[in-house]
């Protein structure tokens, strides 16, 4: 690790830490319907939207029809998107003449995106077409975030809410959460992007003339290898920047291109690669303090704030650390830093980032539920990798998806508030409402359907090597950590990939397709339940037994939580994976 | 045929969801309060 390295990763937090207060009150105004900046633009489309659509903006929904619209909506747009991919190749836009996407890839790609998951089984720019990608891919990076806000705004108003029934209108709140925050956000950034060498065009892919030819073994379908020489390239082109932009902004994570972004059309320098993680953490960071001026204890906000801070800054810690020792597998190889070389582990990584910014970008997006990657996490040292996946397993609750990480840490806080209501033996209490047994019994729904989905796809998949281990590229416990990514990403809706599993097989796509919707709406339904139940509920006076969730005391009895959770539900399969491939390698085994 | 079983595949779960909504909104008549009153 390097006092520069360190300093990059401050300067990164300070600017989300900067951005918190004024993006949070501006998202609190924006969904209590209170006059912002933005109103001059963005009001007079949103009349015209419920005017066209005959949405009712002032009708209120129970937490029952707000998750059936949510639901319905999610499987309306599902369809369309897997129409869309079967059709692409009769479709416009599509100059390179790509074929129709095979039933259950597009069956895995329209869940994935609907459920701002992003898990990518194919190569996006020879699988799917430009019309694909911005109609489909794009529209849902804006429609899953703006449903994910959308959520989590709709748990802080029961948390808020006293003896009400009704949880806001779910037709309202996204088209607000797109209007005032995703497409301004999005526009600027993308501009940002181009203005630094992001491309933005609709050309076919251009050729170019290798300056050196270059001889490559094939093997023929008849199993014959030949010797062919390469003397062009294909550089794919396409509408980059305008799906980069939100691809971040809405922790989607679905890159334009198979690289995703260690693309240099994708993310083409440093001051890039800072606002992309910029972007991801910067909504669910002020998320926290919408939450505080909503429920009008902003001391609450910053405490949930802090719990996330110190998650993310000891996933750092692990990740840049493990990163930055030597591999010690590599006997005779000069592995310390110094002005010619990084030092550390550089395979699978982007020179012109490095060890400080692969680390803390990988911890970035799974931290959140983004799975934008600009290294390659299965060249990550095991406890390097551990951390993605653990950021995962958590929840993806440090600062989170869009509205989901601000929901999955309301959750832990009604778990906590209820364990430290066991603990002194009083009622629990929060922010002066009694949690009761159905809020603790949709609480602990939403924490175990997590890790059943998880757990049990990885032991199928193991146990069935005809299904789960005929793609798998490594063995031993290496193996095992890309099946548990795999499933871990996709219930978690954070889209990452481990790599070394070929995920385009009729097995992964349909189970991952399964985990990806069981983690999205099994999730949101008790969350809402909870959401809908707090919201109905009477304000208690506070007394000498309230537990106070404003204090340095909460927050650390919420990180304790939350790390015991996850430690008591996850670890056996980490030391199976990981944690064993850890210590294979001290002892001089890779897999 | 893959098509209708793809799309069959996600109506399928949505509308498990949709019960599941109906389930988890019945098992509130189940609530209590956790201090051994009724809850309110």
């Amino acid at each position: 690790m390097t006092a520069n390295g360190w300093i990059q990763i401050g300067l990164f937090f300070a600017l989300i830490l900067l951005a918190a207060k004024p993006l949070g009150v501006y998202m609190a105004r924006v969904f209590e319907r209170e006059r912002t900046f933005f109103d001059v633009l963005a009001r007079p489309v949103e009349r015209l939207i419920y005017k066209l659509t005959g949405i009712d903006e002032t009708h209120e929904m129970r937490w029952t029809e707000y998750a059936v619209a949510m639901l319905l909506f999610s499987l309306v747009t599902m369809i369309v998107t897997y129409a869309i991919e079967r059709l692409q190749h009769i479709l416009p836009l599509n100059p390179q003449g790509l074929a129709a996407v095979a039933p259950d890839l597009a069956l895995n790609t329209a869940a994935s995106f609907t459920t701002n998951t992003n898990w990518q089984s194919y190569t996006p720019e020879t699988t799917m077409s430009y019309l694909t990608q911005m109609v489909t891919l794009a529209y849902h990076n804006f429609a899953s975030a703006s449903v994910g806000i959308a959520l989590a705004i709709a748990l802080v108003r029961g948390i808020a809410g006293r003896e009400k029934k009704t949880l806001g209108n779910f037709w309202v709140d996204t088209t607000r959460a797109t209007l005032w925050v995703l497409l301004p956000g999005s526009f600027v950034l993308a501009l940002v992007l181009v203005s630094q060498g992001v491309v933005q065009n609709f050309r076919p892919y251009d050729q170019a003339k290798l300056v050196q030819p270059m001889q490559t073994q094939v093997t023929g379908a008849d199993g014959k290898t030949t010797t062919q020489t390469v003397a062009t390239q294909t550089i794919a082109q396409g509408p980059v920047a305008s799906q980069e932009a939100i691809k971040m902004l809405g922790t989607n994570g679905g890159g334009f291109f198979n690289a995703n972004s260690a693309h240099p059309f994708e993310n083409p320098n440093a001051l890039t690669n800072l606002l992309q993680m910029f972007a991801i953490f910067v909504i669910p960071g002020a998320l926290t303090v919408t939450l505080g001026r909503m429920v009008k204890s902003p001391g609450h906000g910053w405490a949930v704030f802090a719990a996330m801070s110190v998650l993310f800054f000891a996933g750092v810690l692990v990740a840049y650390s493990a990163e930055s020792h030597a591999n010690p597998l590599l006997h005779g190889v000069r592995q310390t830093t110094s002005a010619l070389q990084p030092g550390g582990n550089m395979e699978g990584k982007e020179v012109r980032f490095g060890i400080a910014n692969s680390a803390l970008f990988a911890t970035v997006t799974t931290d959140a539920s983004c799975g934008a990657v600009n290294g390659m996490h299965d060249s990550f040292t095991p406890l390097g990798g551990m951390v993605a996946m653990v950021n995962i397993m958590l929840g993806e609750l440090v600062f989170g998806g869009v509205g989901a990480g601000l929901y999955a840490m309301l959750i832990f806080v009604v778990v906590t508030v209820f364990i430290a209501g066991l603990m002194v033996g009083r009622t629990p209490e929060y922010l002066g409402k009694k949690i009761e047994s159905y809020d603790v019994q949709m609480s602990m729904l939403y924490v175990l359907i997590f890790p059943l989905s998880v757990l049990l796809f990885t032991a199928i998949a193991v146990r069935m090597p005809s299904l789960g281990l005929s793609s798998l590229n490594n063995s031993g416990p290496h193996g095992l950590s890309e099946i548990l990514y795999a499933y871990a990403s996709a219930t978690g809706n954070n889209g990452s990939a481990f790599a070394g599993l070929s995920a385009n097989t009729h097995w992964y796509n349909l189970s991952l397709t399964v985990a990806m919707l069981v983690g999205r709406f099994l999730m949101i339904v008790p969350m809402l339940a909870v959401a809908g139940n707090l919201a109905q509920k009477k304000l208690a006076p506070p007394s000498a037994g309230t537990f106070p969730v404003n204090t340095p005391l909460f927050t650390v009895l919420l990180v304790g939580v939350i790390l015991i959770v996850g430690a008591l539900t996850f670890f056996p399969a980490l030391a199976l994976g990981p944690i064993l491939e850890h210590l294979l390698m001290q002892a001089g085994k890779s897999f | 045929m893959w098509d209708a079983g793809m799309i069959a595949m996600g109506v399928a779960f949505f509308a498990i969801a949709i019960a599941y909504v109906k389930g988890c909104d019945l098992l509130s008549h189940t609530n209590k309060s956790l201090d051994g009153e009724a809850a309110k």
